[in-house]
Parts: C-alpha cells; sequence; structure tokens
C-alpha cells in the first residue's frame, strides 16, 4: 500500500486542490436574488422617487387597510378605528378584531400591532423619502414630491395621536444602528405633525393642492390640540371642493380599497347607535353614510349585516382631507367661539351641497355640540375621524366615557370593555425606552 | 483558516478519487461463493463485506456473489442476511486466481449486525456509535396498509412521530425526530433518496384552501411523492451526534431511502393491485340551538342561550339538537374508493442489474356530494362536474428505472431515476368559512334554516382547488475502487418538481363569499430543484495486526432553486375557465436560491475488530450567511465497543451486546435572504396611474449564521436468547444555540416587523427503546413483537437579552423554562352554581387573572407496538400496529368557537349539560376565547394497522403461470381510544406549521379497508 506521504506528493494533488480552490473562488456560492432591491441601487434620484413613490403606497396602505383581506395584512386605520368607535361592528369572528369592538383591547393583538407597525412604515417610509430626495434628488427646491412626503408623515402623527393611548415613541433606522425613540405625548406627537404641515407649506416646490392638503392637516391636528381658533385660521383658505385621496385600484390585491373589501364581504357591518351611545347611522337614512341592508347577517351569523356604499368598489379612492373637513374645523371655531349660529350656518351650507334639510336651532350648548360631532361623524364617515372625535368629546367638552362610547352587552358575549384607545403592541416593549402607555387617558 | 480546510478537505477528496489510476489490477484475483442456510437453501439479497476494505458485495438471486479485483491476500469475509446471524470466513486469493468460500448460516429471528448506509458509505452498523433505525420498507409496504410515504415511518422508529395534519386525501405530514429544537427554521428532517437529496417540503402549496395563511391549511408534504412500491428501506440517522457529516440544515436527522435494486439472475415479474374504500366513521358534534318563537323584539330565534335568557332577552321554546355532518340525508361523507396498479421488473447479471417499476394509484376521499344536492345541480346546470360530486381525490403514475453496471472489474456505475405525475383535488379545511366540517359543526344555523349548513355542500364542492405536480428525481452514483485500500464514491443528483397550482370559483356557482362568486382563478406555477453533488473517498489501512484505520474525506455542493409565477384573475364571465379577459388581473413571480458547500473528514481507528473510534470534522459555508460569517465547523467523536466479542465477556444469554456513546454537531442555514438588508416593489396609483415604489422589507443581519446543535448520545445494543430477543436502548442529550430567532422589532421603529438574530437555546433529551421479540419460533407457528417508543423533553432554556416571549398560533408561546410551543391561557379555576338554579352563568365561574402553561402542544411521549403471527408454516401472516401518543393537550378550539361566537355548543344551550361543561361554555362566552380556551388530554391509542396475509399454494400461482402469489386484506386507523372529547386528537388546522397546532374545522383521520394481490413470476 502507498504511504499517506506518497499520495500527498503527486503532481494531481495539486491540480485538485487548485480545481476546488478556483470553483468555490469563482463565485461558486453566489446567488441571484432577482426579487429584491438592494438599498445600494436606490441611492440616485430615481431610487429618492422609488422611495418616494413607495411611501405614497405605504400610507395608502396603513390608512385604508390592505385591500387583499388575508391574514397578515393590515385592517387599516381607518377600519380598526372606526370599530373602536361606533362607526363600524364586527360582523365576522377573529378574536384580534372582536377585541377592539368589544373596547378590552390586549397588547397582545395581532391586529394591533399591524395597525401601529404599518402606520410607522407609512411615517419612516415618508420621512426616509424625504432625505433621499434632498440628498439625491436631481433639484429638492423644485420638487413637489418633498412637500407631499411631508404632508403623509404629519398625518401619521395625527393618526397616532387620534387613536392611542399616550407614549407612542417615534424611532429611526439609521443605517446598521437602531435609535429607539423615547415615548411621546399626544400633544407631543400633535406638534410633530405640525411641525411636519408647516414644512411641506413652506417648501419652495408646495403645489396649491399640497398647501391646502397641510392646511387642513395642521387645522386637525390644532383642533386636537383644542386650539379652536388657529385650527380654523390654518384652514380658511382651503376651498370646499378641496380633496386630496388616497388611490386604489383592482389590482394587485393589495391596492384594493379594503374598505369596501370589509363591509361588501360581510367582514364588517354598521351599527345603529352601537351599545347605546352610538350614533344612529341607519335609522339616520343620511346620504352622506349610504348603506345596503343585505337582509341578513354577516360572516359571524350573528350580526345583522348593513354594507357601506360610500366606497362602492374596489377602486374607490379614500379622502385623506378635503373643503368639508375645513369647513368644519370653521363651525367647531365658531362653537367655540360662542357663536351657535355661526357654527349651524357653515353646518347648513355644507348640508346643501346634498340637499339635506337645514338643521334646527340647538336649544343648548350640549345640543349644539352634539350636532357639531354629529355632522362630522356624518360626514366624515369612515375616513379615520370618529375615534380621535369621540375622544375629543370626553377631553375637550367634558363628556363621560360611559355616555360617549358603547357600553351594555355585547352581540358576541360579555359586555363592552372601557378602553377609549388603542394601546401600545406588545412588540413595541423591544424599544428599552418605551413602557407602554403612558396613560390611557381620551 | 475554514476556508483553507475547506480547500484542502475538498482536494483531498479528488485527490483520492483520482489516486491509483496508475494502480492497475492486473495481478488481482476473485473471491466468489454461495450463500446459503443450513438446509442449503440459497439466501438472496445477502450483504457480504471483505473485512478492513471498502468491498462490499450482494449475493443473487440464487445466493451467488463475487468479489472481483481482489488483491492478491488473506481476507476475512464477513456475510450478514437478514433473519441469519452473521458469520465470518478467511479466505487467500492468489494472483489471478479465483478464490472458493461459501456460507452456510444459522437463522436467528432477530439480529443487531447489517450494512447500513452513512454519509461515507455503506457500514456495518456495529461499528455506527449511533442509533439509527433500519426499516424494512419493502416487506411493510406488501403487508401492511401502507398508502403513503409516511405511514412507511410511523410507529416503526423509536423518536420518529410522524404527524399527519388531517384525513384528507393527499394532505400533508409533519416529521419530529427527537423533538422540536428550531424557532424559526424547519424541525423537518433532510431526505436523501439513493444518495440524491430531495425537496421534501413539509407543506408545499400555495392553494389556500383553509388553515392559518395561504398554504397553511390541508397542504400536500412532498415526501408523499414517494411511492413506497419501490423502497427498499429507509434509515433514519436522528440527530446531530449522527448527522454531522451531512453538514448544515442536518441537525432535525436524516431520512435515507433506498430504492429496489435489481440482482443478478432472471428477470423477475411482479404484479399487484389494491382495492378499497375509504371512509370517515367519526362522530361530529351536534349543534344546539335555542330556539325562541315568541320573540317579537331583537330575533334571538336559534340562538337563543342560557345566559340570554337569564339577561331576559329571550325565552327557550325548544332546543334544536342537530348536525347535517350526521344527519345521513345530509352527510356529504362517504366511502371513497382507492385503487393501486402496479407492476415490476427486476433482474440482472454479472455485469449489469436493473429495476423497472410503474404505477397508478387513485384515491377519492370521503367527501361526497349528498344526491339530492346533486339532483339539484344537475337539474339547475344540466351537468354536475365530476369534482364537484368528489371534491378529494389524487391519482398519481409514479415510474422508476434503476440501472447498475459493473463498468471494469473495479468499478461500477449505478443510476437512479423517478417520475411521478400526480394530480390532487383538495376541499377546503381547517379555518375556513367554506369548510364542510365548519360548515357543519359550527353554522349556528338550526336544521330548519340552510339545512342546518352555513355553506351547502354544493356551493362548497363547486370550488376546484388542485395540484397537478410532475417530479422527476435522478441521480448517478460512481464507485471506484482502484485497489483493495481505496474507495471512491461520485454522485450527481438532480430532483426537480413542477408544480401547478390551481384554485377557481367558477362564476356564480359557489358561496357568496368575498369575490369568489363573481369568479375566479389562481393559476401559480413553480419548478423546484434540488442539485446535488457528493464526492467521497474512503481509504483504509492496517495500522498494525490488531487496528484498523479507516479515513474519509469527501465534499458535497447543493443548490436549491425554487421560481415561481403567480397569476390571478377575478371577475370571470360565467362558463369561463381562464384567467384570460377576467375584469381584474396580476400577476407576480418568485425566485428563491441557496448554494451550500462542504467538505469532511473523518478517521475511524479500530482495534481488534470490537471496539471502534471515530472522530470526524466538517465544514460548510452557504449563501445565506451573513457577510461578516464565512463558514462553520463542526466536529463529531464517537465511540462504538462491542463488548459481546471480547474473550472476557460470557454472559450466556447475550449473544451480542454493543455500548456506544457519540458526541456530534450540526446546524441549520438562515433562510437565503435573512441576512440581507433589502427593499421590495410595492405597487401603487397617482392622479390614476399606476406607479411602483419600493419599501424596505427586511433589515437583515450581515452578522448571521447557522444555528448549532450538539448533541451527546449514548446506548447499548444487545440480542438476547439466541437472538429471539433485541434491545435497543438510546439516551439523548441535544442542545441548539444560535438559534436563528425571528426578533420582533418595535414597530417605532418603522421598518420590518421582526429581523433575524442568532440567540437564545433550545434544549433537547430523551430515551429511546426499541425491544424487539420473537416470542414464538416454532415451524408452523412465528410470533413476532415489536416495541418502539421515547419520551422527549423540550425546554426553551433562554431567549436570548431584550427578545420577550413569542406567541405562536392562538394560544401558544415560546417562553423561557417552558417547552417550545407550549400552550398557555387563563385557567378555569373553579364554578359554583351558587344560586342553584342548575345553569352556570357568567358570574359563577372563577378564571385566573394570568395565562398559565396548559401543556405541550406536540407529543412528548409515543410507543407503538407492532406484532406479526405466522402461521401454517408461513401461509398466513396476520400483523397489527398500535400507535400511542401523549404527554400534551390538545387545543378543542371547534367547541370553543362554537361556543363564543357562534353560539351552538350544548354547555351554551342546554340546562342539562354537565355543568363543567356549562363552565367551559360560559367562560369562553364571557371572557372571549381570546382569554379562555379548550385545552384536553390529547393522548391516544389507536389500532393503526391490521393486515392478513396469506401467501398462496405454489400451485395456485402456477394456475396464472406464476410463481407466487398472495392476498393482503388490511385495515388502517381502525380503533381509537382518548379522553379527547372532540372528534379526532390527531389533526392539526395549521396543516404542517412547525409549531402551531389546534383543532380548528379539520377533518378527522379516516379509516382505510384495503384488499392487495401481488403475484410474482
Amino acid at each position: 500500500m502507498p504511504s499517506m506521504h506518497s499520495i500527498l506528493s503527486r503532481p494531481r494533488f495539486l491540480a485538485a486542490a487548485t480545481a476546488v480552490a478556483l470553483v468555490t473562488a469563482c463565485g461558486l456560492l453566489d446567488t441571484q436574488q432577482p426579487d429584491i432591491v438592494d438599498p445600494g441601487n436606490l441611492d440616485n434620484p430615481d431610487g429618492a422617487i422609488a422611495k418616494a413613490k413607495g411611501a405614497r403606497s405605504q400610507f395608502s396602505l396603513a390608512k385604508d387597510g390592505d385591500g387583499d383581506l388575508d391574514e397578515g395584512v393590515t385592517e387599516g386605520e381607518i377600519l380598526l378605528s372606526g370599530l373602536m368607535a361606533d362607526e363600524f361592528v364586527l360582523s365576522t369572528t377573529p378574536p384580534t378584531e372582536q377585541e377592539v369592538d368589544q373596547l378590552r383591547v390586549s397588547t397582545l393583538n395581532s391586529s394591533l400591532s399591524a395597525i401601529f407597525l404599518y402606520l410607522h412604515r407609512a411615517r419612516a417610509a415618508a420621512e426616509d423619502a424625504g432625505e433621499s430626495l434632498r440628498k439625491f434628488g436631481v433639484d429638492p427646491d423644485t420638487d413637489p414630491l418633498i412637500p407631499e412626503m411631508q404632508n403623509l408623515a404629519g398625518f401619521t402623527y395625527v393618526y397616532f395621536a387620534e387613536d392611542y393611548c399616550s407614549g407612542v415613541p417615534v424611532s429611526k433606522v439609521h443605517g446598521d444602528s437602531l435609535i429607539f425613540g423615547n415615548p411621546e405625548t399626544t400633544t407631543q406627537l400633535l406638534n410633530r405633525a405640525i411641525a411636519q404641515f408647516d414644512s411641506a407649506i413652506a417648501h419652495p416646490a408646495v403645489t396649491g393642492e399640497l398647501t391646502d392638503l397641510a392646511a387642513v392637516g395642521k387645522g386637525r391636528a390644532l383642533l386636537d390640540l383644542g386650539q379652536f381658533a388657529a385650527a380654523a385660521a390654518a384652514v380658511g383658505s382651503v376651498p370646499s371642493d378641496f380633496v386630496f385621496l388616497s388611490e386604489h385600484n383592482d389590482s394587485p390585491a393589495s391596492l384594493r380599497n379594503a374598505i369596501f373589501g370589509y363591509t361588501d364581504g360581510f367582514l364588517w357591518s354598521i351599527p345603529d347607535a352601537e351599545g347605546g351611545n352610538g350614533l344612529a347611522y341607519l335609522s339616520a337614512n343620511d346620504p352622506r353614510v349610504p348603506y345596503r341592508d343585505e337582509g341578513t347577517t354577516g360572516l359571524d351569523n350573528t350580526t345583522p349585516q348593513f354594507t357601506l356604499l360610500k366606497f362602492p368598489d374596489p377602486q374607490a379612492d379614500v379622502p385623506v382631507a378635503d373643503g368639508i373637513e375645513a369647513r368644519l374645523i370653521e363651525a367647531e371655531a365658531q362653537l367655540q367661539a360662542g357663536s351657535t349660529s355661526g357654527m349651524r350656518t357653515i353646518l347648513n351650507n355644507l348640508r346643501a351641497l346634498v340637499s339635506l334639510s337645514p338643521l334646527p336651532v340647538p336649544a343648548t350648548t350640549t345640543e349644539a355640540e352634539d350636532m357639531l360631532f354629529s355632522e362630522r361623524a356624518f360626514w366624515l364617515f369612515s375616513t379615520g375621524h370618529r375615534l380621535g372625535d369621540m375622544r375629543r368629546l370626553i377631553r375637550q367638552y367634558g363628556r363621560a366615557a360611559d355616555t360617549v362610547f358603547p357600553v351594555g352587552a355585547y352581540l358576541k358575549g360579555g359586555v363592552y370593555g372601557t378602553d377609549v384607545n388603542l394601546p401600545i403592541p406588545v412588540e413595541e416593549l423591544n424599544n428599552p425606552n418605551s413602557q407602554g402607555c403612558l396613560d390611557r387617558n381620551p | 483558516m475554514p476556508q483553507g480546510f475547506l480547500r484542502r478537505t475538498g482536494a483531498l477528496s479528488l485527490l483520492l478519487a483520482l489516486a491509483g489510476l496508475s494502480s492497475a489490477a492486473a495481478q488481482a484475483g476473485r473471491i466468489s461463493g454461495q450463500v446459503s442456510d443450513q438446509t442449503g437453501t440459497p439466501i438472496a439479497a445477502a450483504r457480504l463485506l471483505i473485512v478492513g476494505t471498502s468491498y462490499v458485495e450482494t449475493a443473487n438471486g440464487e445466493g451467488r456473489y463475487t468479489f472481483r479485483n481482489v488483491t492478491p491476500a488473506h481476507y476475512e469475509i464477513r456475510v450478514f442476511a437478514i433473519g441469519y446471524q452473521s458469520k465470518t470466513d478467511t479466505v487467500t486469493v492468489g494472483s489471478n486466481e479465483t478464490a472458493a468460500l461459501n456460507f452456510s448460516l444459522v437463522s436467528a429471528p432477530i439480529t443487531l449486525d447489517e450494512i447500513v448506509v452513512t454519509a461515507t458509505g455503506e457500514q456495518r452498523k456495529l461499528e455506527v456509535a449511533n442509533a439509527v433505525s433500519t426499516i424494512d420498507a419493502a416487506t411493510v409496504a406488501q403487508e401492511s396498509p401502507i398508502t403513503e410515504f409516511g405511514n412507511l415511518i410511523s410507529g416503526r422508529a423509536p423518536g420518529v412521530q410522524v404527524l399527519k395534519s388531517a384525513g384528507t386525501t393527499g394532505e400533508g405530514t409533519r416529521i419530529r425526530i427527537r423533538g422540536s429544537n428550531s424557532i424559526s427554521l424547519s424541525n423537518e428532517p433532510l431526505f436523501y433518496v439513493d444518495g440524491i437529496r430531495m425537496e421534501s417540503s413539509a407543506t408545499s402549496s400555495t392553494l389556500d384552501v383553509g388553515g392559518f395563511g395561504s398554504g397553511n391549511g390541508n397542504n400536500p408534504s412532498r415526501i408523499n411523492d414517494l411511492n413506497p412500491d419501490d423502497i427498499e428501506s429507509i434509515e433514519i440517522v436522528k440527530g446531530p451526534a449522527a448527522a454531522t457529516l451531512y453538514g448544515i440544515q442536518a441537525s432535525n436527522g436524516v431520512v435515507r431511502i433506498t430504492t429496489k435494486r435489481g440482482r443478478s439472475g432472471r428477470t423477475r415479474f411482479n404484479l399487484f393491485t389494491e382495492l378499497g374504500a375509504v371512509t370517515d366513521n367519526n362522530t361530529y358534534p351536534l349543534n344546539y340551538n335555542g330556539r325562541d318563537t315568541t320573540a317579537t323584539g331583537v330575533d334571538y330565534d336559534g340562538f337563543c342561550i342560557l345566559q340570554f335568557e337569564l339577561d331576559g332577552l329571550c325565552t327557550q321554546t325548544s332546543i334544536s339538537v342537530y348536525s347535517p355532518l350526521e344527519d345521513p340525508a345530509t352527510r356529504p361523507l362517504k366511502a371513497g374508493l382507492r385503487q393501486v396498479y402496479g407492476g415490476n421488473l427486476s433482474g440482472g447479471n454479472e455485469f449489469m442489474n436493473y429495476y423497472v417499476s410503474g404505477q397508478y394509484e387513485s384515491e377519492d376521499g370521503v367527501f361526497r356530494l349528498p344526491k339530492f344536492e346533486e339532483d339539484s345541480v344537475r337539474k339547475l346546470l344540466g351537468s354536475v362536474p365530476e369534482n364537484q360530486i368528489r371534491p378529494n381525490a389524487l391519482t398519481r403514475v409514479s415510474v422508476r428505472a434503476n440501472v447498475g453496471a459493473n463498468l471494469t472489474s473495479n468499478s461500477d456505475i449505478a443510476v437512479s431515476a423517478g417520475y411521478i405525475s400526480s394530480d390532487a383535488r383538495f376541499v377546503e379545511n381547517d379555518n375556513s368559512f367554506l369548510t364542510i366540517t365548519g360548515s357543519g359543526e359550527a353554522s349556528g344555523f338550526p336544521p330548519d334554516i340552510n339545512r342546518g349548513w352555513y355553506y351547502i355542500p354544493a356551493e362548497l364542492f363547486a370550488e376546484l382547488a388542485t395540484q397537478g405536480t410532475e417530479r422527476f428525481t435522478g441521480g448517478i452514483t460512481h464507485n471506484w475502487r482502484p485497489n483493495n485500500w481505496l474507495s471512491t464514491r461520485a454522485t450527481f443528483g438532480y430532483d426537480v418538481v413542477n408544480r401547478n397550482d390551481v384554485q377557481f370559483f367558477p362564476t356564480g356557482q359557489v358561496a357568496d363569499y368575498l369575490q369568489n362568486r363573481e369568479g375566479l382563478r389562481h393559476d401559480n406555477r413553480f419548478q423546484i430543484s434540488q442539485t446535488s453533488v457528493d464526492l467521497g473517498a474512503t481509504a483504509r489501512f492496517a495500522l498494525n495486526p490488531h487496528m484498523g484505520s479507516k479515513t474519509s474525506v469527501g465534499a458535497q455542493f447543493y443548490r436549491d432553486l425554487s421560481t415561481g409565477t403567480f397569476a390571478t384573475g377575478i371577475g370571470l364571465v360565467p362558463g369561463s375557465t381562464t384567467i384570460s379577459n377576467a375584469a381584474t388581473t396580476e400577476s407576480s413571480e418568485q425566485t428563491i436560491e441557496s448554494r451550500t458547500l462542504g467538505s469532511y473528514l473523518e478517521e475511524e481507528v479500530s482495534l481488534r475488530d470490537r471496539l471502534f473510534v471515530t472522530g470526524a470534522i466538517r465544514l460548510d459555508d452557504n449563501s445565506a450567511f451573513g457577510k461578516n460569517f464565512n463558514a462553520t465547523v463542526y466536529p463529531k467523536f464517537s465511540a462504538s465497543w462491542l463488548l459481546s466479542e471480547e474473550p472476557f465477556f460470557h454472559v450466556g444469554f447475550l449473544s451480542t451486546l454493543r455500548i456506544r456513546a457519540a458526541f456530534g454537531v450540526s446546524g441549520q442555514q438562515p433562510g437565503t435572504t435573512d441576512a440581507r438588508r433589502f427593499f421590495s416593489p410595492i405597487a401603487g396609483k397617482k392622479t390614476g396611474v399606476a406607479e411602483t415604489g419600493v419599501e424596505l422589507t427586511s433589515l437583515g443581519n450581515p452578522n448571521l449564521k447557522p444555528e448549532r446543535s450538539r448533541e451527546i448520545e449514548g446506548g447499548i445494543d444487545a440480542a438476547l436468547f439466541n437472538g429471539r430477543v433485541s434491545l435497543e436502548l438510546t439516551v439523548y442529550n441535544k442542545k441548539t444555540t444560535d438559534l436563528l430567532l425571528r426578533r420582533p422589532l418595535a414597530g417605532s421603529l418603522g421598518s420590518s416587523s421582526d429581523q433575524f438574530f442568532n440567540l437564545g437555546e433550545v434544549r433537547n433529551r430523551g430515551v429511546e427503546i426499541g425491544l424487539s421479540t420473537r416470542l414464538i419460533d416454532k415451524p408452523g407457528l412465528v410470533w413476532d413483537l415489536d416495541l418502539s417508543g421515547s419520551f422527549t423533553s423540550n425546554k426553551l432554556v433562554s431567549l436570548g437579552n431584550g427578545v420577550g416571549t413569542i406567541s405562536v398560533g392562538f394560544y401558544q408561546r415560546h417562553q423561557e423554562g417552558y417547552p417550545l410551543g407550549g400552550f398557555w391561557s387563563r385557567p378555569l379555576l373553579g364554578f359554583n352554581d351558587a344560586n342553584g338554579d342548575g345553569i352556570i352563568d357568567g358570574t359563577e365561574v372563577t378564571l385566573g387573572d394570568t395565562a398559565v402553561f396548559m401543556g405541550n402542544a406536540l407529543p412528548t411521549r409515543e410507543f407503538s407496538l407492532n406484532s406479526g403471527v405466522t402461521i401454517f408454516h408461513g401461509r398466513l401472516r396476520l400483523g397489527g400496529q398500535f400507535d400511542y401518543r401523549g404527554g400534551h393537550v390538545v387545543d378543542n378550539s371547534i367547541e370553543n368557537f362554537r361556543c363564543t361566537p357562534v353560539l351552538n355548543c350544548r354547555g351554551l344551550v342546554d340546562r342539562k349539560a354537565p355543568l363543567e361543561e356549562q363552565a367551559k361554555a360560559i367562560a369562553a362566552y364571557t371572557y372571549g376565547n381570546s382569554e379562555f380556551a379548550f385545552f384536553e388530554p390529547g393522548w391516544f391509542i389507536k389500532l393503526r394497522e391490521v393486515s392478513i396475509t396469506y401467501n398462496a399454494p405454489d400451485s395456485w400461482a402456477h394456475a396464472f403461470r406464476a410463481d407466487r402469489l398472495s392476498i393482503t386484506l388490511s385495515g388502517r386507523n381502525l380503533m381509537t381510544i382518548t379522553d379527547y372529547s372532540g372528534v379526532d386528537p390527531e389533526v392539526n388546522a395549521f396543516g404542517q406549521d412547525n409549531f402551531s397546532t389546534s383543532d380548528f374545522e379539520s377533518q378527522p383521520q379516516v379509516r382505510y379497508w384495503l384488499a392487495r394481490v401481488n403475484v410474482g413470476f
């Protein structure tokens, strides 16, 4: 038998060793991954624009939901906040959504986590796109995408402030570093929103449409802060026919209007005076909340199914802000200024747009408040405003929570809880600065 | 250093493959002879090896064997055969001579000495220091009710759990060897067929036919593509201690499948046919509907539960107790037909051998459209498609051709080629409004509405969900023995699956659910391939007269590639069956590729052929590792001591005793893009124009490396009482570190929801027992009894700093100090009918404040008792298997769901229901099924298999001009003993998910009655 030494000394060993070294060096382990985009490919003008377009889509996804209706996707801010408010009731069965509908939301809730994540993704994407446009854009001073991104970021702060408890952090990925933010109060979040809207308005490339968008956003944030006159001033130049839309399409499925999908699919229904305190959206027979009585129950086989027709098909676009909201802000400023008639005039002018009869003269301030918030609820139905308004009724108008939010027996079992806002999901505890909600105040 | 090692060991394997080219065999001799039993009857398929060399041969049908190209010397030849004691004899071979050596073997019912296939090649089992389970698949397939591959190994290997997710025809299987050790990665073993690595995804589908998430319901597993009748044997390598040389991905164990080969001798034909019935003998729960025909306000008729009555909302006037699944008039479950027709031919001569087979298999699942509904559909539409009448079915054609050839006196080549073509049709199952089980168990409707269904079967069965599969698994292995001390092996393998998943909702004919009724079709096409190259060489040296050395080196390359396209059409015109011209279409594609390059070096030293000490090292690099991580090194050490061969060993009743111990490390690679930061395209629309942007999808982690599993195992193997009893006892301790953990990220970062890190540690411990006995061994009566079982303990030791509890499934958690995926829920502390009204209301139950650990989700104990009795001199053989699983709990989610929100469980409606049942029901209703769940002991004993085989007299066979004729009658899943109150504790609504487990609208296991005829020519 030959010795090992004689084997190793043969020329074939060198040839074979060289062959293996070559195939390794020649990239035998290199793979193609065509489905992904390397970050380095986006550090150029086109890449920055692609990020901005992506931020638009993510904003739409976070606000209006994922029309794929599959598990693991988000219902969207409008649907989830509307479910917690009195706009929707659950006519299907997932327990995570039922918790929200029943005002007993656990921090360990996939629906809650998804919307929190998607809203932050939309925020971060808009802010990152803005940075990229400034850094890699051809001429940042003439690029209206920058104020558009600032607007979108601003609205995500508004949604956080209106829907969540105090204590939402704002963190950031910076290179390989994760920069964790501290919990922020509702006021701090609203101030962040206002700063974004102000920056958008001040940007040299801002268009008239983007200025109006920023104005309504700022007015909404100021309203949430209780600065009613300033809010009215902010929206004063916004024409009543202004509307800024997040747009939807039939394809791909994620781009479909999820509000349409959820109600048309018998997953969510419209209640009438949910839990006693909710508004009577059905019996009002108001053209601003069009619906169809399906004459049967939803998929849970328990809840009567009423399908929303405001967004009649999967392609229906959803307002982010519009001129009607601007007028409603002005009306509230009138109310706060003690001019019930001024408020009523504005509201009746708006009602005339859809041929609704004028409102009666409210006998009391409380009646006037109810009138205003009812008008806001009907005009802004299913646009992500109602939960914030119900909280404001408690916070700014001194109403008791159990006179604003649904109470009593819950149709699918048990009773309504006492949550008036969404908690911060448990995943946020991976932020070392977060301890969850600072409080659960309205 | 690692890369240098990789290159050097890889080079050495090639070197050894090339070495010896000049070692001409001019002076070589031959050894030939015959193996027979004590009566002189030839023993076919006996394995022979020349001790201390790499020569292994198989005796042909006449028991004859020949070793060629043997260097002149004095040799020990050892022979192994199932049912006989191994034997060693010596022979001297001269130059250009043929030395004759015949063997006469003594019968031994059970033997521990056999040859197994390892990563380095064929090896005597007693040299391998690990527990390796070997299954005689050829015999099992012929005599037992085997309807799919998973049946072959279920209950036949200690520590191996085969968890079938449901009884739906074509449904897949989870396989766990020594429990689960990975949180984020697969816990399924690797599969090799004839040395070719094969695609073995436990879930292989994009059909959304129930379950939780696409592809997570009743979907097929690729291992069931294998035709059991083509398999000769299966070897199961159980953990890292044994699987080190298989490299990354092997930490869950390895299943090596050897298909049948031809043997030299005349051509033999075998034909077989199998006919049988598939039946659903399960009893489904009845639906309780509280009726209130007096109501004038809110209509509670149908769901007037006791609590509503107490609250004054309604008055129960009666209770409907009914289930359309239990009403013979509406029950859509009828016996399905299973039929198999197959044949094979095999043979060969001194120079080549061949095995060619073909099989057609067809099985109708138990779902069958009720006759009156079929008539209604026919009346309405003129005809009823077959798929609507029988919505669950499987047809499969499989062909195999294995050819071996001796190219020269010292080299041979083996070609293995298998092809299957299958079409499977699925019904919706597991968590869907469109399941027949869910529609019947949890409709909420009393019988006078919709016949008690949520959706009627005709609507549900109109959906067509199919998977068409074309699969080729082929490879070529070249063995070359340039001299008597060196053998080399090179295997090239290619396994490719072309899969077409189609889900079609014909316009206007299906249930009015989401957009389905508008007409919808998904058509997703995939090609999934695995390319494997395996080079190896083994050199044997005699270090001195008592010590031998075996040095093995090898290098492997694997490429896994999956490409797919997804197409969807929504809004089809009535009658249209194509995506073309749908109102809305969308499409996308997907590519996933992974490559691995690895190499190993193993040294085994043997002392007096009794003590075998092995050390090995393996090195792997993979395309999925983070850019800051180069390669991983896995060591292995083991020792096997044949104590009974020692001169001092004199224990009369022990014919063989071996002590073994092994330590080894293996791992699992990250997912293809887990280490990379990347963006993905996202669709959008602005001012009416479609646009595409990008979104940050993954943060990546450049430091990502594979998981690392270290295992120590030890055990004994003993043959007692002249081979009448064998015992295999193994204990193991496996620790998995650097867990690839999908650590949730704070949402406020606005990035991906999670990021992979190497964190945490999982520990698995266990005991495995294999006991085989021949209780009676008389000419007219033989009784074999085999017990196989294991105890497994699994614990998540740590999750790593900063990682909190991870939730999975409905109520499952990965929580430190507890088993992976354990069940957690607020406990029902008690109940008290305080007011004595015989009704437990929501105020009379007490729940714990916080969720507590309720139990394991997967069995921690499994035992199987296999028994066979042969009477009338082998003419008749009776066989059976009892299968026990226990030590876990089952989440009876469907009963929970029936209580809330459906409101048709008995505990909520019937005041005569036991108070405990009422308490559980009202707790679910009051606290919601996200806080309170129904957990029940999951143990069961199933009479899994019964068979009776009659080997007909030769005269019968000769009447058909055949040599052999046998008839087997068998049954599967014939009886269940359990405390579980649901339909079947052996289901999973999450399909083959890694951890998530639940009984929710799942199709329970079904019963098979089969008749099989085998004819040999």
